[in-house]
């Protein structure tokens, strides 16, 4: 089965949680593992979407520079993982958007996706291209990404 | 190790939950579609024990391309095609000659789709004519070794066509997403070792697990239901398959509770019936979740004689609630903020209880 950027990250943090960051990981010798941490955390609104356009790119593509593994272990503490919150709330959310602040109708557009990118960004959309539609049958629901984007 | 430690931060996870409820409680003022399920047939090449719509012995009038063609265009200009996947399933869904034919127009149109299947029926040469017919990704199901999937899907010889058709499918090497999808029993969960084993040998994309529901066929065989260590066992094998970065994953159903949401999928439990998912049987009714029970009452429509948009945004009443409300003891519970009673295809209507509740099994 494939390994992605996303089971990657998925391993790191429940490996991290599991305190076996001590351990040697079966891929820590990998050259892709260097993506694991992803961007930092100031970008993590748009790592979530980053990780959803990158559905269509093979990890060979992938161009983001990251800590290895190795160095980011010593000083890891899940408590200040701030990548925690790319797998926690919606896309749409940022630090100073409440709920308070949400009004759906303001959700212009029935057939915009709500937490997707800007309208400007729709405006030369393309079915075809965009990967975040591309989803499994019974796969996550859709402001978690989608279940056939990872990392591809 | 306490189990405490060894997990995803809890204050992290309930946060994020609660983000989820929040989410939830706008989307059911206002639902957005996202899953339109197309029960294409109710026929079926396999009479599997566990099959929640008991398909192969109901007969059902299909309905034709004209059919399809006129509700497709119709949710096009009602709704776009952008953000809503189509989900085809059946029965088995390549039983039907034409659906080719139907899904190459949908694709034709804007639509993206994925499909389930059984995957006896999935040639080479079919796997390419569902890549040219615009199919994005497929599950298929393999419910066990050998003996044990021809027997619980009582079909000779089929687990060798699921796992060739997996393998046909990994050949084409253009879908988005080729997914091996398991029911685990009582039966077969010591099965679950060996099957990562052929399947981590396979060039798919991921490995979806899920345990069998009380739904369906399945209500005769309540032996082959998981036990409360069956349940703790499974969890566990697919957190521990995801810690070594396998993309093994649960399936959408049910609320886990502190432990093991978000460790054994990538997101926090949300049944989307009603709220991003419909679905239209094979003969036309249009419905929330096809694994919910067909009670005339969750009817909302059919396309025959309704326009589905109209029907998605003016009906779909009984599933834009909480079940939690119809039952006492979910009403007093602190974890119904979560859960809302849980899902509704295993939800009692009669009793007015949730049939798969993890309160006791794997949280307090």
């Amino acid at each position: 089965m494939k390994k992605t950027k996303k089971t990657m990250l998925t391993a790191a943090l429940l490996a991290a949680a599991a305190n076996l960051t001590a351990c040697t990981l079966p891929w820590q010798n990998d050259d892709e593992v260097q993506t694991v941490y992803g961007p930092p955390s100031e970008t993590a609104e748009s790592f979530s979407e980053t990780d959803s356009d990158s559905s269509s790119e093979s990890s060979s593509e992938d161009k983001e520079e990251s800590s290895s593994l190795a160095e980011q272990e010593d000083s890891y503490d899940p408590e200040d993982d701030d990548v925690q919150d790319v797998y926690g709330p919606p896309p749409f959310e940022d630090e100073e958007e409440t709920e308070d602040s949400y009004d759906p109708e303001e959700d212009q557009e029935l057939n915009q996706t709500v937490y997707g990118p800007p309208p400007e960004e729709l405006d030369s959309y393309d079915p075809e291209e965009d990967g975040r539609l591309q989803q499994l049958v019974y796969g996550p629901p859709e402001m978690f990404g989608n279940g056939a984007a990872d990392g591809e | 190790m306490v189990w405490e430690e060894k997990m995803l931060d809890v204050e992290m996870k309930r946060k994020n939950m609660t983000t989820l409820a929040d989410f939830r409680e706008k989307v059911k003022e206002r639902p957005i579609l996202r899953n339109l399920f197309l029960e294409l047939t109710m026929r079926c090449n396999e009479r599997c024990i566990h099959c929640g719509s008991s398909c192969g012995e109901v007969e059902c009038e299909e309905m034709p391309f004209e059919t399809y063609k006129r509700v497709l265009d119709e949710v096009k200009e009602d709704m776009g095609t952008k953000g809503i996947m189509l989900c085809i399933t059946g029965g088995e869904p390549l039983l039907r000659k034409d659906l080719f034919e139907i899904m190459g127009y949908a694709k034709s149109i804007g639509f993206n789709w994925g499909m389930t299947s059984n995957g006896t029926l999935i040639t080479p040469e079919t796997a390419h004519k569902l890549y040219e017919a615009g199919m994005a990704t497929i599950s298929v199901s393999v419910d066990g070794l050998e003996e044990t999937h021809d027997a619980f899907r009582r079909t000779p010889g089929g687990y060798r066509k699921a796992m060739a058709a997996l393998q046909n499918l990994v050949d084409v090497g253009k879908f988005r997403h080729v997914q091996a999808t398991t029911v685990v029993t009582h039966q077969n969960i010591g099965e679950l070792d060996r099957l990562f084993e052929i399947f981590d040998k396979m060039d798919i994309d991921s490995w979806r697990v899920i345990n069998m529901e009380p739904i369906g066929r399945a209500k005769a065989y309540p032996e082959l239901l998981l036990t409360r260590e069956d349940y703790r066992r499974l969890f566990e094998f697919i957190r521990q398959k995801r810690m070594e970065g396998e993309p093994v994953c649960y399936g959408c159903s049910h609320y886990l509770g502190n432990e093991y949401e978000r460790e054994v999928r990538d997101w926090y439990y949300f049944c989307t019936a009603g709220l991003y998912t419909a679905s239209i049987t094979a003969s036309g009714d249009i419905i929330a979740c096809l694994d919910i029970e067909r009670r005339p009452e969750f009817v909302q429509g059919n396309v025959k004689r309704d326009r589905f948009s109209k029907v998605w945004y003016e009906k779909f009443g009984v599933f834009r609630r909480d079940l939690s409300d119809l039952n006492e003891e979910c009403q007093k519970c602190k974890e119904k903020q979560f859960c809302h009673g849980d899902a509704f295809h295993s939800w009692d209507f009669d009793e007015n209880r949730p049939q798969v509740c993890f309160k006791g099994t794997l949280f307090d």
